[in-house]
């Protein structure tokens, strides 16, 4: 398995396909300091942008090996091993992007006006926030697999559905990722995002394990 | 290992590429694979190796070590010809400094050590396609499936590619192939599948003679068409005036019919290939 995360890390970092999602998602977050951000604030706004950025992204990853290419190491180690592997190199990246995306709107935060920033207590913000990222990254890599092949085969269809569904998600008051972030913007105390979490984690498994299955199917 | 029940198709819609399909591979087995285009032999190969799920179906017991040669090998991955062999060294199980060793090796082999160091994107085809050869043999598969992979290869790396599969046959090794040159592989005993409408047909007759050589003298226009006729494999002049034409055996009969209904034409030797 560690022999196809190398080989799909590499033809990510080395085919620069990569550079797209990631300029798009670090303008993302550079235009979110514009708007003056507060703690937790911020940190919800990385948590919603890795829901288009990290789920570009990981249509990028499943989508970026030619099938003549697959096939060969599909062949060698079996394809739902070779797109498990393809998933956890998404998941990976997408993790340092949000790390590098959440020390960033940190560092840029400033306290609400009026409030002194000894009396803010960061220690839950910080927690609170990270848990809100890390529902935006489970999120973002979920529908970024299903909307890539083999489940979206055509590239228009997997691209409009990723955007569609990246702005649904972040709408809808019922989504895991609306919750989480208005959970980590509240003015008041933040609270530890649980059942957010618990969701994100469900519906990456559910969609991680319906891509990995669909793997090698004829399409 | 056998194939049970194994049906694909392309989409709900489609209709069925392969249909009910039940086969056995033998360990160490030569298996040919024929059959008109689109006709599934590709979808097939797919199949057998592992490279493609089917719809309905299973495949038992499958060798652990397998590879595969695709009909066109892809110029679009950022690799070098050897990078791209030690991370499919690595994938196919080699550890340590043993996927770089035999990439080196395996290139040199085939006639690319000079193309080791160059970009998969600036390499012609014929040697793009030499890459895609040594990927399936750096793994010492068990199972080894190869999709017309002779075709775009120069003549010395195609006489390594038959000499390989006949090593890997002598290790135990199963090897299955498509290629349109009925003589490939033709000295070697070898099982045939003929793919169509599909099902699949295995045939143990014919396997000892393959095809037939006809050469002939006095054709206007030389070897021109001669190619488009069906089962024919390599067209070539060896002299001027002089044509030889190789025939898959079930269709010698129908091309001499052809060949003789033209007056001027004299067929001057037809010989068995084994």
């Amino acid at each position: 398995m560690s022999a196809l995360i190398r080989y799909q890390l590499a033809l990510l970092l080395r085919s620069q396909r990569w550079l797209p999602p990631v300029l798009f998602f670090a303008l993302l977050i550079v235009a979110g300091v514009f708007g003056g951000q507060q703690y937790g604030d911020s940190l919800g706004w990385c948590a919603g942008m890795l829901v288009p950025g990290a789920g570009w992204l990981t249509r990028t990853v499943l989508s970026g090996e030619p099938a003549a290419a697959r096939a060969c190491a599909s062949a060698a180690a079996g394809p739902r091993r070779v797109q498990g592997a393809a998933l956890g190199v998404a998941l990976g990246v997408g993790a340092v992007l949000a790390v590098v995306a959440g020390v960033f709107e940190w560092t840029m935060s400033s306290p609400p006006p009026g409030v002194p920033l000894s009396t803010l207590p960061l220690g839950a913000i910080a927690r609170d926030g990270g848990a809100g990222i890390v529902v935006g990254l489970f999120v973002g890599v979920a529908l970024g697999a299903v909307c890539a092949p083999p489940v979206l085969g055509r590239p228009a269809t997997g691209v409009l559905v990723l955007a569609a569904a990246s702005i649904v998600l972040l709408v809808a008051p019922w989504s895991p990722i609306n919750a989480a972030i208005r959970g980590a913007a509240s003015p008041g105390p933040t609270v530890f995002p649980w059942w957010e979490l618990a969701a994100a984690l469900l519906l990456l498994f559910l969609c991680g394990g319906a891509v990995v299955r669909s793997a090698g199917r004829a399409a | 290992m056998r194939l049970h029940r194994i049906a694909v198709r392309y989409g709900r819609r489609d209709p069925w590429v392969l249909r009910d399909v039940s086969l056995e591979l033998h360990q160490g087995q030569l298996l040919r694979a024929t059959g008109g285009n689109g006709g599934g032999k590709s979808t097939l190969l797919r199949v057998v190796v592992g490279a493609c799920e089917p719809n309905r179906g299973a495949v038992h017991e499958r060798p652990a070590r397998r590879a595969y040669v695709p009909e066109r090998f892809p110029a679009a991955l950022p690799f070098t010809s050897h990078d791209y062999l030690c991370h499919l060294g690595r994938v196919h199980g080699l550890h340590g400094a043993e996927p770089a060793r035999r990439a080196t090796a395996m290139l040199e082999r085939l006639g690319a050590a000079a193309f080791a160091g160059t970009p998969l994107a600036e390499l012609s085809k014929g040697t793009c396609q030499k890459v895609a050869v040594a990927q399936a043999l750096v793994g010492d598969p068990e199972l080894l499936v190869l999709d017309e992979a002779w075709t775009g290869l120069d003549q010395d790396a195609r006489a390594v590619l038959d000499q390989a599969v006949a090593e890997r046959l002598e290790q135990g090794c199963t090897v299955l192939f498509v290629d349109h040159d009925p003589t490939r592989l033709a000295a070697l005993p070898a099982l045939r599948w003929h793919v169509g409408d599909g099902t699949v047909r295995a045939d143990e007759a014919g396997s000892g003679t393959a095809a037939v050589v006809i050469t002939l003298t006095g054709r206007l226009g030389g070897a021109k068409g001669l190619a488009e006729l069906p089962g024919v494999g390599a067209v070539g002049e060896p002299a001027p005036d002089t044509v030889r034409v190789t025939v898959g055996i079930r269709y010698s009969d129908d091309v001499l019919r052809t060949l003789l209904a033209d007056s001027t034409v004299h067929v001057e030797q037809v010989e068995a290939v084994r």
